[in-house]
């Protein structure tokens, strides 16, 4: 059985449907659940969540990776906001301290850096660009 | 030009189909920072290609390896390199050495039927031509305090937390040019983790075949049963990089997976 890790719904078997996401929230975690092991799922699931939230409240200076300038001296804090809402793939918190969205770098959808608590980010271009290069040279090859 | 490519390719496909060249697969290694990647990496090479040589240096300080480095050329044959894995995987710990070729995986999860060797009685075919990636731990947070406990300025800790981060975008870029990956992780830690379950969901999604790794059991505390309990889905491996303990059976899994 695979467990949708955001919304929880269970479903028997993967489906060609299930490729782009859960059918029901859109999110691409699954759990893997061998009969008997439901409860050792959910408790699994639960400790996942615990540990998003005790990401806890983060200061923001702002500050860049080479090449990336910061729009302009960050301050203040903020809630960081649930996995489905971010659109960022990396933020920078303050010189030196990173985090970084691995499921949203995995998911191949370019680098979107946040700077600011206020709704600052920087698009990186070459990687959204390169994807689109990718698509149209397998396009054209046979 | 798109013609010269489509006839190219059709003619790079008639020359490998009319000699058999079997070409490399691209196997990355990934995992958390400090899982032992650079470890295995290097083992790898010293079994199957250069005693001498290593693609990175392994340390006890987070993110030693902060650009991926890729080494071609290598040849697991395991009928041909039994004697040397006893000679290079159990200095340490000697023990008697079993045949890693002979059908049945004792170490795979789940239903022994989907043992691919099992099911096609392939036993004698124990090669697999390969290049390996070792790339740079995934995190999902990259903190420079980490590294001041490890004896570095304040400038020097900084610098190692972007190149880390850089390293973590530059291993994801390249799954898009590996055809399987050796998921390393440490067997005295908890396999819970976001970067774990990330990591396998993404794998799963873009249907890139995976072996765990469950390393570092030589340690007393390790307990890689917890990684097959989480991971059931998988090969998973129970193995010790550092002083090569069942390596044999990890490159047996390897080749029947990533043939």
């Amino acid at each position: 059985m695979h467990k949708c890790l955001r919304c929880g719904k269970d479903f028997e078997k993967m489906n060609e449907g299930m490729f782009g996401g859960c059918p029901e929230c859109g999110s691409k975690l699954f759990l893997y659940v061998r009969e008997g092991e439901e409860e050792h799922a959910t408790e699994l699931v639960r400790r996942l969540e615990k540990k998003t939230e005790t990401a806890g409240k983060l200061p923001l200076e702002g500050a860049a990776l080479e090449g990336v300038e910061p729009l302009e001296e960050a301050g203040g804090g903020g809630e960081l906001s649930s996995e489905g809402d971010k659109i960022e793939s990396l933020k920078i918190v303050s010189p030196g301290v990173y985090e970084l969205n691995l499921d949203t770098l995995l998911g191949r959808r370019g680098i979107i850096m946040r700077l600011k608590e206020d709704g600052s980010y920087a698009i990186h271009l070459p990687s959204l660009f390169e994807k689109k290069e990718k698509a149209r040279r397998n396009r054209h090859t046979p | 030009m798109v013609r010269r490519r489509r006839t190219s390719g059709i003619l790079a496909w008639l020359l490998e189909a009319l000699f058999f060249k079997k070409r490399s697969v691209k196997i990355g290694i990934y995992g958390p920072p400090n899982a032992g990647k650079t470890t295995l990496t290097n083992r790898i090479i010293h079994t199957f290609a250069d005693e001498e040589e290593d693609v990175g240096t392994a340390s006890e300080i987070p993110h030693e390896t902060r650009r991926a480095v890729r080494r071609g050329g290598i040849l697991i044959d395991l009928k041909q390199n039994l004697k040397q894995f006893q000679r290079t995987n159990f200095n340490s710990n000697p023990q008697p050495l079993s045949d890693p070729t002979r059908n049945g995986d004792p170490t795979r999860n789940g239903d022994p039927s989907t043992n691919p060797s099992t099911k096609s009685g392939r036993k004698g075919r124990a090669k697999l031509k390969l290049d390996v990636v070792d790339t740079p731990g995934l995190a999902t947070k990259i903190d420079f305090h980490d590294f001041l406990a490890y004896g570095l300025r304040e400038e020097e800790a900084k610098q190692r937390a972007k190149e880390a981060t850089e390293g973590v975008i530059e291993a994801i870029k390249w799954l898009d040019d590996i055809d399987g990956v050796i998921l390393l992780m440490d067997a005295t830690q908890d396999p819970y983790t976001q970067t774990n379950v990330v990591i396998i969901g993404n794998m799963e999604a873009r249907g890139i075949p995976v072996v765990i790794a469950a390393n570092k059991i030589d340690l007393s505390s390790a307990a890689p049963q917890k990684i097959k309990k989480a991971f059931p889905q998988h090969f998973v491996i129970p193995i010790s990089a550092l002083t090569g303990e069942n390596m044999p059976e990890f490159y047996a899994a390897m080749v029947r997976r990533f043939r």
